[in-house]
């Protein structure tokens, strides 16, 4: 159990927590997303991980100035109780929504390509009790998820072989084909592919190196993006512009595209493979959700973790139209984007605070 | 105790839901008819014949297949149709060829069926797409008594084969994606049902979204030369066809290469097509005497003559027809900035000069002198 925060994360658990956290089901629609840019997306990944590394900086050198505390803790202590706290309840508001959306997103996609003819619920219900298996165990148990999800998905990259024969290699040029709209355009709707290692901030005072977190965190970001980069390279050669723009899950595609004597429908088994990386994804968040709970209210409970499950599952269940929902869980993947940059205020924050008392 | 058990009753919980008959729920396996050929006819610009294929597990069935027409507006909604005419649950899983007749493609219905094939995400997108000459419903609902079952019939018909390189043997994404790239035009398998047995008879050329016309096998053999095809089935050619010294050669190709290079000047295009082929002489008849060196040469260089001649033909054959199946200009986007537009091929297509060279090498003569 973590609950006091003990230092129970080695080196190679924070790159796959890193890692695994981030892919989800932005990498099923990641062409789609980037679709306003053309052919020239596929290098966008690599754009991205820089991106990536660059807004690690601030957020692994505010955790180093306070090694013990979390995000949660960091509100408290930087911004004062009653803000704090009211800054972590929607944290924790934000958690669940995206836990939510993760979990939905993935059952959507399940009910159309892989289960027609029958309703969620049963599967949500087991969804989300596996989640709350695994978190049960605190962020080891998740990193240990983390470990094993890699090594059952990984190899799945090997199915775009199909998609690179069949492609076009001349589809990778130009590079730079696209207007300064279309290039804000695909980076707002792609860089949510990569959101999740912003929470390396709520689980980093359990790492046992924490100097090392830094190069831990960008390795596991680097490994997500050499996956990025080959589904980006393999989509562009595979589709044409109007495919990338109108096929949701292109990803499903390069499965169907698999052409093997023994077994059929690739894109079947990938999807429901798949569910490990939702796993991991939605764990982080029902996770981070607890870890909110137990800050706000001073007080570690298991039943902080069924709570926030029980309320995932009225979020799923409640009567709104799909539009609504849509609009809901496209912005909360937005503020995701604060949360990023966040750290760069705290920081500031941080080093006026410490001028002030000095 | 108490922890198993709650294991045990879920255990249960979760493994008899399976045994549930509730309605709407997913048929099983038996209940299910699965559509293996599905075909489209035209009947007016509102209404289609479908026709679709199932095959019959049960022994006890006088015959493998069950075929099915009828008329309707929408897929879907004809599916429905066919399942109240059906003793099963049709589903288009397995789905492997779908057949559009000649009318229905010209009339352009066929990019809007396979665009909503394409969508369905039941429907594989490696299933085969072909035209048929005059009407899918004969074809399908015809016996083949010399065939296992009309399904199996049709489904490895449409399996590429090393004698087939002709013909492209089009998948849905392929299609789709010729039919969405604005630099090429899309093409697919052209059969026409010829004493009691379907013939793969050449390929269907589009042109935005609607089939424009037929070219012959050899046409399309040259087609998928162009568009990268490495193995090629025999090439028999003609040599001299009018005069005394006519020649007749059957090349098996072992290799073939074709590289497209272009210019790059959108006012007066020029496209270089550098071809070679390696390959074994499988036939010969004429005056030549192949164990002499200098007459295989001789007959090297009559080959790549004859296919380069070929070349010419099918491009200025597409130019007239304005339509562009090779994808000539690939390399040209490459350097174009912005959105290519269709209209743009068609423009460098009509004002293209073409140089052409190929170079084949006969690697062996055969076993005989």
């Amino acid at each position: 159990m973590d609950v006091k925060k003990k230092k129970i994360l080695n080196g190679y658990h924070v790159v796959f927590l890193v890692q695994n956290i981030m892919v989800g089901m932005g990498l099923l629609s990641m062409n789609n997303s980037l679709s306003p840019v053309g052919y020239s997306q596929w290098w966008f990944p690599i754009l991205f991980g820089l991106i990536a590394n660059i807004t690690l900086i601030p957020m692994i050198w505010l955790a180093l100035q306070y090694k013990d505390d979390d995000l949660f803790d960091i509100h408290e202590k930087l911004l004062g109780k009653f803000i704090g706290k009211t800054l972590n309840s929607f944290l924790i508001l934000y958690s669940i929504v995206l836990f939510a959306a993760v979990i939905q997103n993935y059952l959507d996609l399940i009910q159309v390509a892989a289960l027609p003819q029958r309703s969620i619920t049963g599967h949500l219900i087991l969804f989300i009790v596996l989640t709350v298996f695994i978190i049960k165990g605190g962020i080891k148990s998740l990193a240990r998820f983390c470990i094993v999800t890699f090594f059952l998905t990984g190899w799945m990259v090997y199915f775009l072989r199909w998609g690179f024969v069949d492609g076009e290699i001349r589809h990778l040029l130009p590079l730079f084909n696209f207007t300064a709209s279309e290039f804000w355009d695909a980076t707002k709707k792609g860089f949510n592919t990569l959101v999740g290692y912003e929470l390396i901030m709520f689980y980093f005072p359990y790492i046992r190196h924490p100097e090392k977190a830094f190069k831990h965190a960008s390795i596991g970001i680097w490994i997500t993006i050499f996956f990025y980069l080959a589904v980006g390279i393999v989509g562009v050669m595979y589709f044409t512009e109007w495919q990338l723009e109108h096929l949701l899950f292109p990803v499903l595609k390069l499965f169907q595209a698999v052409d093997l004597s023994f077994v059929e429908r690739i894109d079947t088994f990938g999807i429901t493979i798949w569910v490990f990386l939702i796993l991991t994804t939605a764990g982080a968040y029902l996770w981070t959700a607890k870890k909110g709970i137990d800050s706000v209210r001073n007080k570690n409970s298991q039943y902080h973790i069924y709570v926030t499950a029980i309320l995932t599952f009225i979020i799923i269940n409640l009567p709104v139209s799909q539009a609504m929902r849509t609009t809901l869980y496209e912005n909360t993947f937005y503020v995701s984007y604060g949360l990023i940059l966040w750290p760069i205020l705290l920081c500031l924050v941080h080093l006026v605070r410490r001028k002030v008392k000095r | 105790m108490k922890r198993w058990f709650m294991i045990i009753i879920s255990s249960f919980c979760l493994l008899l839901s399976g045994c549930s008959t509730e309605q709407g729920s997913q048929p099983s396996l038996e209940r299910l008819g699965m559509i293996s050929v599905i075909g489209f006819d035209y009947i007016d610009d509102d209404q289609m014949k479908m026709t679709v294929i199932m095959p019959q597990p049960a022994i006890e069935a006088m015959k493998h297949t069950q075929v099915i027409t009828v008329e309707t507006d929408m897929i879907h909604k004809g599916l429905v149709e066919i399942s109240s005419k059906a003793d099963k649950t049709v589903s288009l899983t397995q789905l492997r060829v779908i057949l559009f007749s000649e009318e229905f493609s010209k009339k352009g219905k066929m990019k809007e069926m396979v665009e909503y094939l394409y969508k369905d995400s039941e429907v594989r997108s490696n299933s085969y797409v072909a035209i048929v000459k005059d009407s899918v419903e004969e074809v399908l609902s015809k016996e083949y008594p010399d065939k296992q079952n009309t399904s199996v019939y049709i489904n490895n018909l449409f399996q590429p084969r090393q004698y087939t390189y002709f013909s492209p043997f089009t998948t849905i994404h392929e299609f789709v994606y010729d039919e969405s790239n604005p630099l090429i035009d899309s093409i697919a398998p052209y059969v026409e049902l010829k004493d009691g047995i379907i013939h793969i008879e050449g390929i269907a050329v589009f042109s935005n979204g609607k089939m424009k016309t037929m070219f012959t096998q050899q046409e399309g053999k040259t087609i998928q030369i162009l568009r990268g095809q490495k193995k090629l089935s025999v090439f028999a050619i003609t040599l001299n066809d009018d005069s005394e010294s006519k020649e007749k050669v059957a090349l098996e190709f072992i290799t073939s290469k074709a590289k497209i290079e272009t210019n790059h000047n959108f006012d007066s295009p020029k496209v270089k097509i550098t071809m070679k082929f390696e390959g074994t002489l499988s036939e010969y008849e004429g005056g030549k005497d192949l164990a002499n060196k200098h007459e295989l040469e001789n007959l090297e260089k009559e080959v790549s003559k004859s296919i380069e001649d070929d070349v010419r033909t099918l491009l200025e054959k597409s130019r007239d027809l304005s339509i562009e199946p090779v994808g000539l200009f690939k390399a040209m986007r490459m350097r174009y900035k912005g959105d290519w537009p269709s209209e743009l091929t068609q423009e460098l297509m009509a004002k293209a000069e073409f140089e052409i060279k190929a170079d084949t090498r006969i690697l062996s003569a055969g076993t005989l002198k």
